[in-house]
């Protein structure tokens, strides 16, 4: 059987980068209580997210946009590549760690690699056990949710017999070159290969519930876990029914292979800056999309990092700003020369420079002034502070060391016939 | 993914062709049939359709299939489906209502109900429709033809107009194989196919349109041959009296018209022959401000069979509108630049024609027919004494100080000196500064308020070598044939234009019989507005292909002829020593 519309991108990957790429630009707000992005923010990054293959997002709604974030969300929350920072009083926000940064760095395979090995250990570790228990590595923090082989456990109950081994029996059955009806699939082991119909608890007294339950959790594997992660390859049967085939990277997740190749397109890099100051990507790379956003202003609308095109424009605010980062003149320009094929134009090296030099830093704090009317009452003013008295014109005086007017230096004023009238 | 292929579509309105395929000519080449050239850096050139440049192209035959096979056939990533879509839509609305001339004079007519009734709804279309005939025809003046289209247009129903042209009254004359001067002549291939794109759609319903030519690139010559295809009674409007000159000048030397064929309507002489030449200026001039302008005549007292707009973006809003009303007559713009500070690029499109060839700068640059040129932006910083002044002034008024940099004055002496042995154009915005400038090292100058005769007299000293500088205002930046010109040295410039900037670049870009180079100097005042407003226009010279070298000019006290060829030579630009 032969799939059309095939669905086999780990989307999971790029959706992750998309949030934290938007999260170091500007980070999105956060509901307070459930911690959720706001709806406004929801939907410029949902906007962002690569687009998927649009009859099968069709047919399929946890592929939808909405959904994709959330599960976005969860992942680099999970895996701590986000956190959530400031409080109700100063407003949530979603940022990017260390970690999410450095993930964002890697190449597409190590960036899935680290997703799917957490999979991976929390089947082994629960693989074999009977019924399940919160990981441990989540305990300490509450913020964090759990990330379970299999998804929505609480959901769908609580297990006398271990649902992983039998999500792994499931889908490793599926032959390495087999496409396979979803439907025929779902309905063969809910009936024939389901590990609940041994299950002797009241819960499943019922052997039609129990096909039910186990039908919805295989569904929930593939469209939660192997889908967004490239596991499965997902399409359209001739006769329109929906279809799919395991590939390596689903293999790999189930455990029953060390590791996959990925078949993704090079990101290599090939970013040109112009002299016009903008920044053209001629292939995808997510990972100079992450440099470029240092000290370049992304345009229009929010990229995806999966897009090609004039993503950026190096801006005299965008430089700006990386020098508020911490990063000097040079810095900046190196890194723009780092990342453009071809050499950086004169004119946008030597602007870079000049804008960076633009920065100055001030201090602003609160300051006793006393404006005296004449010079001769300003000099009588100095005369009575001493040293705390600094001239700033010649009828005003600034009173260092403090922003009070202190009893005893309003008595030395009117010991010298200087009255304070406001 | 074809990695090898030259075309990124990122959406309709942003093609992106890289320069350094294999396969960028034939891309281009292609593109240009539907989409407009919006910018030209070294690397990537960005392309983008609209509704307007699809409905030109479904006009000149163009399908919507050939457009999308296209992009497919060029394109390095899947074209995204909501781009295919929206040229789909787009071009799915032409040709639903047409224009057409019958016996009972011009008329509307719909091939659908709903086109016919949504042109009606539309309060912008239905003020310009006459009579329903039928069920889907309206009748039109024939004045309203053009605001009509225009109406349609921004309506998003661009009639395909098939109601044809006035033939003029015939005038015949042939392009020399030898000039009057004795030199030979022909056109360049570029000219050629430049002229060969408006005659092509001669015979069919299109029939005007706007040629692209980067200056120095011989626009006049094109106009010429596309009159010459005519073989009409022509009236061309200019910028000013000298570009008339030029143009009448152009015309005797290079055709078999003469003296007696060719009018001057502008200033005194007002003379109306089979090939005038009238200014922009005398057709909108009015003896009162509250009056109607006296001279739009000249419009309807002769036959004309084709009207040249030189220097189209330029085109003043009440001609636009005695445009709108000329559209039985062919119509061809001429311009290097089609940007307009208005934004009304779109406008001309609708009521000239569509663009029918342009040919990029590089290009021409590399066929040896315009002059390499060097832009150099010198930033000087502001006296001491001006500082003050500058901080505490209003964003108003910060620019004209900024731009009147009394320290330019000394930079402008040492460039002259470094550049002794070439032509060099001053160029400034504010006038007194300008007269000052000159004053102090003592050049001729010219301003607004300079009479003819005395223009006449220096562009003929200067072409002539008797002068080798020559200071001017703003007139300077337009249609001043200054052919030996190599040296342009802005002072000050109207705040970001960005086509003044390329104006007057275009004035040293005529390739020198010598192979000198073009410099062009601009002037800034660093860490100013200026800085910024220059930034603005140097970006846009950066995307017509041109590279910028930036140089911090000596301290004032400091500036020398030596010190400044230093500090030029330092960014890595060649010019002449200063012993030279």
């Amino acid at each position: 059987m032969k799939l059309e519309d095939l669905l086999c991108r780990p989307f999971l990957i790029d959706d992750v980068a998309t949030l934290l790429m938007e999260a170091i630009a500007e980070p999105p707000r956060l509901k307070i209580h459930s911690r959720e992005l706001y709806a406004r923010n929801s939907r410029t990054i949902g906007n962002a997210l690569p687009a998927l293959p649009a009859r099968i997002v069709s047919e399929f709604p946890p592929l939808h946009r909405n959904r994709r974030l959330s599960r976005a969300a969860q992942f680099a929350f999970s895996l701590r590549l986000a956190a959530s920072q400031g409080d109700s009083r100063t407003g949530l926000m979603l940022v990017a760690t260390d970690a999410g940064r450095q993930w964002l760095m890697r190449s597409a395979k190590e960036r899935l690699t680290q997703i799917l090995d957490v999979l991976r250990d929390d089947a082994m570790l629960y693989g074999g056990a009977d019924g399940h228990v919160l990981d441990p590595r989540y305990a300490e923090d509450p913020e964090v949710l759990p990330l379970d082989f299999v998804p929505y456990l609480y959901e769908i109950g609580w297990f006398a017999v271990n649902p992983v081994r039998g999500v792994i029996d499931a889908f490793g059955a599926v032959g390495r070159e087999s496409t396979v009806d979803l439907q025929a699939f779902v309905q063969f082991h809910s009936e024939q290969r389901n590990p609940l119909l041994n299950d002797r608890t009241v819960m499943y007294a019922a052997g039609e519930v129990a096909e039910q339950v186990w039908g919805a959790t295989l569904l929930a594997f593939l469209y939660e876990r192997l889908l967004p992660l490239g596991g499965a390859a997902l399409g359209l049967l001739a006769d329109g029914n929906a279809g799919f085939a395991m590939t390596d990277v689903g293999r790999y997740l189930l455990g029953e292979a060390g590791d996959f190749d990925l078949d993704l397109p090079a990101e290599t890099g090939e970013a040109i800056i112009q002299p016009n100051f903008e920044i053209v990507f001629l292939s995808p790379s997510p990972v100079d999309q992450v440099r470029a956003r240092t000290f370049a202003t992304p345009t229009a609308a929010l990229q995806g990092p999966q897009s090609v095109g004039t993503l950026f424009v190096i801006e005299r605010a965008s430089v700006q700003r990386a020098v508020m980062a911490g990063q000097d003149a040079e810095q900046v320009v190196a890194a723009a020369g780092d990342l453009s094929r071809q050499p950086l134009p004169a004119n946008v090296s030597r602007q870079i420079r000049d804008w960076a030099a633009e920065v100055r830093w001030i201090d602003v704090c609160p300051a006793l002034v006393v404006h005296c009317g004449d010079a001769e009452t300003a000099t009588r003013v100095q005369a009575a502070v001493g040293k705390r008295g600094r001239r700033l014109s010649d009828s005003v005086v600034e009173l260092v060391g403090g922003a009070e007017l202190t009893p005893a230096m309003r008595r030395k004023l009117i010991g010298r016939g200087l009255f304070v009238r406001s | 993914m074809a990695s090898d292929q030259p075309l990124i579509v990122q959406g309709v309105d942003t093609l992106l062709l890289e320069v350094a395929s294999p396969r960028f000519e034939e891309a281009r080449s292609r593109l240009l049939a539907f989409a407009e050239l919006i910018k030209a850096p070294e690397h990537v050139h960005t392309y983008r359709m609209t509704a307007l440049s699809i409905w030109n192209a479904r006009s000149a035959g163009v399908t919507v299939d050939d457009i999308i096979a296209t992009l497919h056939e060029f394109s390095r990533y899947p074209v995204p489906d909501a781009t295919i879509v929206e040229i789909r839509t787009h071009a799915s609305r032409f040709g639903k209502l047409r224009l057409i001339a019958d016996d009972d004079g011009l008329m509307l007519e719909s091939r659908d109900d709903e086109s016919i009734e949504i042109a009606r709804r539309n309060r912008d279309v239905s003020k310009w429709l006459g009579d329903r005939t039928g069920r889907r025809t309206f009748q039109v003046d024939a004045d309203r033809r053009g605001l009509l289209k225009l109406a349609l247009v921004r309506a998003g129903f661009p009639p395909d107009d098939e109601a044809g042209y006035t033939a003029g009254t015939p005038l015949a004359f042939e392009l020399r194989e030898t000039t009057r001067g004795g030199l030979p002549f022909r056109l360049r291939d570029y000219q050629d196919e430049a002229a060969r794109a408006f005659e092509d759609v001669r015979h069919s319903a299109g029939g005007s349109g706007v040629i692209v030519l980067p200056c120095g690139a011989g626009k006049t010559i094109v106009g010429l041959a596309c009159m010459h295809s005519l073989q009409t009674t022509t009236l061309i409007l200019c910028t000013s009296v000298t570009a008339a000159k030029q143009w009448i000048a152009e015309t005797l030397d290079k055709t078999t018209l003469t003296e007696e064929q060719i009018g001057i309507y502008a200033g005194p002489k007002r003379a109306l022959q089979p090939l005038t030449v009238a200014t922009y200026q005398m057709l909108t001039q009015r003896r009162r401000s509250d009056e109607a302008m006296v001279n739009l005549e000249v419009f309807d007292r002769a036959d004309w069979g084709l009207i040249v707009y030189d220097e189209v973006h330029l085109l003043p809003a009440p001609v636009f509108q005695i445009t709108a009303a000329l559209q039985a007559r062919r119509r061809l713009g001429l311009t290097a630049t089609l940007v307009r500070e208005d934004g009304l690029e779109e406008d001309v499109f609708a009521l000239i024609g569509p663009k029918k060839a342009e040919v990029p700068w590089r290009e021409l640059e590399r066929q040896g027919w315009v002059a390499t040129a060097h832009c150099t932006e010198m930033r000087l910083p502001l006296p001491p004494a001006l500082r003050m002044e500058y901080a505490a002034a209003s964003p108003r008024q910060q620019f004209p100080i900024a731009a009147q940099n009394p320290d330019k004055r000394a930079l402008v002496r040492a460039l002259l000196s470094l550049h002794r042995d070439d032509r060099i154009l001053v160029m400034a915005m504010y006038v007194d500064q300008i007269k000052g400038l000159a004053d102090a090292l003592d050049m001729p100058v010219l301003t607004g308020a300079s009479s003819q005769k005395r223009r006449d007299t220096l562009f003929r000293a200067f072409r002539d070598g008797e002068i080798r500088c020559l200071a001017v205002s703003k007139i300077g930046s337009l249609a001043i044939d200054l052919p030996d010109a190599n040296v342009a040295v802005q002072i000050s410039g109207t705040f970001g234009s960005r086509q003044e900037e390329a104006q007057r670049l275009g004035r040293i870009l005529r390739p020198k019989r010598d192979g000198t180079q073009a410099h062009f100097y601009s002037l800034v005042s660093a860490a100013t507005v200026e800085q910024e407003f220059a930034m603005n226009r140097q970006r846009f010279l950066c995307e017509q292909g041109y590279e910028y070298a930036i140089v911090d000019a000596p301290e004032a006290e400091r500036v020398t002829t030596t010190a400044v060829a230093e500090a030029i030579a330092d960014a890595g630009v060649t010019v002449p020593g200063p012993s030279a």
